[in-house]
């Protein structure tokens, strides 16, 4: 199959900051392995994350005047809209995956060679603008915010004496933040260093992770996928309350919170039809339309062929694109009379 | 993956429940002690037996089941201060919030009392008055013979993580709001002006050091000496870490553990005549036993040091109870003129010769 030369041409600005995150996904990777490397594993995680972590914690909770409930919810919001620009970059690139599917899937069966077909499958990756990398960064980052703000809670808001023995050598000596020491443990009604015993944040964990997880799929090609997302909308909401139930309740929240910003992300990347409560009460995944065309677009917001023009049930166009909606209904007319003309 | 991920990140940490540090008792040759998180048992020790007498929750079920018809659950949790024995009686408080008055010889229940919140620090009794601060924030002055309330809660507005130190007309009654309060001891009325403030949280067991001087510690990393009758600091001993452990004054020295991984000797004045550096940090007061000051840090590491010149006689020799948990947060106990014994968390107890550093594993039979 022959590309045409317009769609194989780069579009100018978008490999820039590509390039740029790839960059700095392997700066930070190489900094935490060289870290990890010259002071040993142990130093490097306390002295690196937990430490950091612990101490900007309670920065937080003074700034809101001791309320550390509300200093996790801040911190929360903070690290995702630092982290935003990946987290925009993961949902579009996992779109841009997910329509370029029947073309991989082309790719794949065509080419036989590993080497050709490795090849096939980036210059696939060029046009659709697609970042491999773009997936692992948010959640290498979520892993690690995951894992070290769990450590941290264990710590200052353990639920027992022992804990803030440890706490002792991780505070740094400035008094404002030793004053801070032990800190507030209740928010609401739950005790932040202590599991959940009403099950409300451990159902509030598994709805958000059900509704992000949902609202971030975008429609499946085959069976198998259709079956993995399935899967996956079911398993992770269950596995995060079971989870949850286990956690101090405090990294349930920073959950409950950073699931509500990921839907705001998804919002912004997905649009308002991905929110949909129909959308969102369906159990099954979004059968994406059958490939028609296989050129990809030129623009990479805009996604190739295979999203536009098919309609839903509901009449209205199964996904969402950058583009206007005239545009798309155009498109979509055309291709439905090149259908019926190869008839 | 990433909920793979999760659940192995979930399962390689460890929340750091409650498991206390009360130090032991003894008794005429009867030793009490937290063998177990949240339990008390009595034990024979003369001869070296350690056979049990008592355990209490009882093990017994249907014997637990009855005790809490009347006195509610019997789930402790953990116990933080070492239990108080007169003739009759042992008390000492849970994690669970409640005193507890059993009596010695059988650990059968005399009264408990129920406060509103996890008790950390410990009892002081005097007076025929047993007095415990709560998490609550709360000072509670209880009849030792029935547990009655004498007087209305003191409120310190904050949680109270030290045992009061009690005379027998005066208690001084540290808070983790950093205040120290000078009360009396009939009638849970202030006697200073203003409370003693320190920058952070107040966690040692306040201590006479002599007339003149009291000692008390915590989180903003001094070591405050204070006039007993104003409140006023005389002086303070700066360190690196937090102050646990109650200072221990022996012949005008006074001997303070530090979680910076020292031990410290003052003189009375608060100049530091040396300091000794640890393996790990320590939480447990020193002990002098005889010519040799004893001290246990975090990891269980022993030291048996000179307390004149903090110079090492022997250590660290690493404890010998392997099986379970090494850590050692709880005060070494002076168990007879050849050894001390030290209660590792968990509940495993151990003897250690305080002239060679050579420790035991105490077997406590059934």
């Amino acid at each position: 199959m022959s590309q045409s030369p317009t769609t194989t041409a780069p579009t100018p600005s978008l490999p820039r900051p590509r390039n740029v995150s790839n960059i700095l996904f392997i700066a930070v990777i190489l900094t935490i392995v060289g870290a990890f490397v010259v002071l040993g594993p142990g130093v490097a995680w306390n002295n690196g994350f937990i430490n950091p972590l612990i101490n900007g914690l309670i920065l937080l909770n003074i700034v809101v005047f001791g309320q550390f409930g509300l200093a996790i919810i801040l911190f929360t919001l903070l690290l995702r809209l630092v982290t935003l620009p990946f987290t925009i970059r993961q949902l579009q690139s996992t779109r841009a995956m997910q329509a370029a599917q029947p073309r991989i899937q082309e790719v794949q069966k065509k080419y036989k060679d590993p080497k050709r077909r490795q090849e096939e499958m980036l210059k696939l990756y060029r046009e659709h603008h697609i970042n491999p990398l773009g997936c692992i960064m948010p959640m290498a980052i979520q892993m690690l915010v995951f894992i070290a703000l769990y450590r941290a809670l264990a710590n200052m808001v353990g639920g027992s004496p022992e804990s803030l023995i440890g706490l002792s050598g991780r505070l740094y000596p400035l008094s404002f933040l030793t004053a801070s020491v032990p800190l507030e443990q209740g928010f609401l009604w739950l005790n932040l260093g202590e599991k959940d015993g009403t099950y409300i944040l451990p159902l509030l964990v598994g709805l958000s992770t059900y509704v992000q997880t949902k609202v971030s799929q975008t429609p499946s090609m085959n069976a198998q996928q259709q079956q993995q997302q399935q899967m996956m909308t079911w398993m992770m909401p269950i596995m995060m309350v079971w989870i949850t139930l286990a956690l101090p309740s405090g990294v349930g929240v920073y959950w409950v919170v950073s699931n509500v910003f990921s839907l705001f992300a998804s919002y912004y990347v997905y649009g308002r039809k991905a929110m949909g409560w129909r959308q969102l009460l369906n159990p099954m995944p979004t059968p994406a339309p059958a490939p028609a065309a296989r050129r990809p677009h030129p623009e990479p917001q805009a996604n190739t062929d295979e999203e536009v023009g098919e309609e839903g049930e509901d009449g209205e166009p199964a996904l969402t694109t950058a583009q206007p909606q005239r545009a798309r209904r155009a498109y979509g007319r055309k291709r439905r009379g090149k259908r019926k003309n190869r008839r | 993956m990433l909920a793979t991920l999760f659940l192995v990140a979930a399962a390689c940490v460890n929340v750091a429940d409650p498991e206390g540090w009360a130090a032991p008792s003894q008794v005429d040759g009867t030793l009490f002690a937290s063998i177990d998180n949240g339990k008390m048992a009595a034990l024979d020790a003369a001869d070296d037996d350690y056979s049990t007498t008592w355990i209490f929750p009882p093990e017994d079920e249907d014997e637990k089941r009855r005790l809490e018809a009347t006195y509610g659950k019997l789930e402790l949790e953990a116990i933080y201060h070492a239990p108080i024995v007169t003739g009759e009686f042992v008390y000492f408080a849970g994690y669970d919030g409640k005193v507890y008055a059993l009596n010695a010889g059988d650990g059968s229940i005399s009264w408990t009392f129920r406060t509103d919140g996890p008790i950390i620090g410990g009892l002081a009794l005097a007076g025929g008055t047993i007095f415990v601060g709560s998490d609550d924030g709360k000072l509670y002055a209880l009849d030792a013979a029935t547990g009655r309330e004498m007087l209305p809660p003191f409120d310190t507005g904050d949680s109270i993580w030290a045992a009061p130190l009690a005379t027998d007309s005066v208690l001084y009654v540290p808070s983790v709001n950093g205040k120290l309060y000078k009360l009396d001891a009939h009638t849970l009325e202030t006697l200073w002006q203003e409370p003693f403030e320190a920058d952070a949280g107040l966690l040692t067991d306040p201590v006479l050091a002599d007339e003149d001087t009291l000692l008390v510690g915590g989180i903003d990393r001094h070591l405050y000496a204070l006039d007993p009758e104003t409140g006023a600091v005389k002086w303070s001993f700066e360190a690196g870490s937090w102050f646990w452990g109650q200072p221990l004054v022996a012949e005008g020295t006074i001997y303070v553990s530090n979680l910076d991984s020292h031990v410290y000797a003052l003189d009375l004045a608060g100049n530091e005549m040396w300091a000794f550096e640890t393996e790990a940090r320590v939480r447990a007061s020193p002990l002098l036993a005889g010519d040799v000051l004893i001290v246990v840090d975090r990891k269980g590491n022993l030291y048996g040091l000179d307390p004149t010149s903090g110079s090492r006689k022997w250590g660290p020799s690493r404890t010998r109870i392997n099986k379970d948990s090494t850590t050692v947060l709880a005060n070494p106990m002076f168990l007879d003129d050849v050894k001390v014994l030290i209660l590792a968390q968990g509940g495993a107890l151990f003897t250690v010769k305080s002239a060679t550093g050579l420790s035991e594993p105490v077997e406590v039979r059934p």
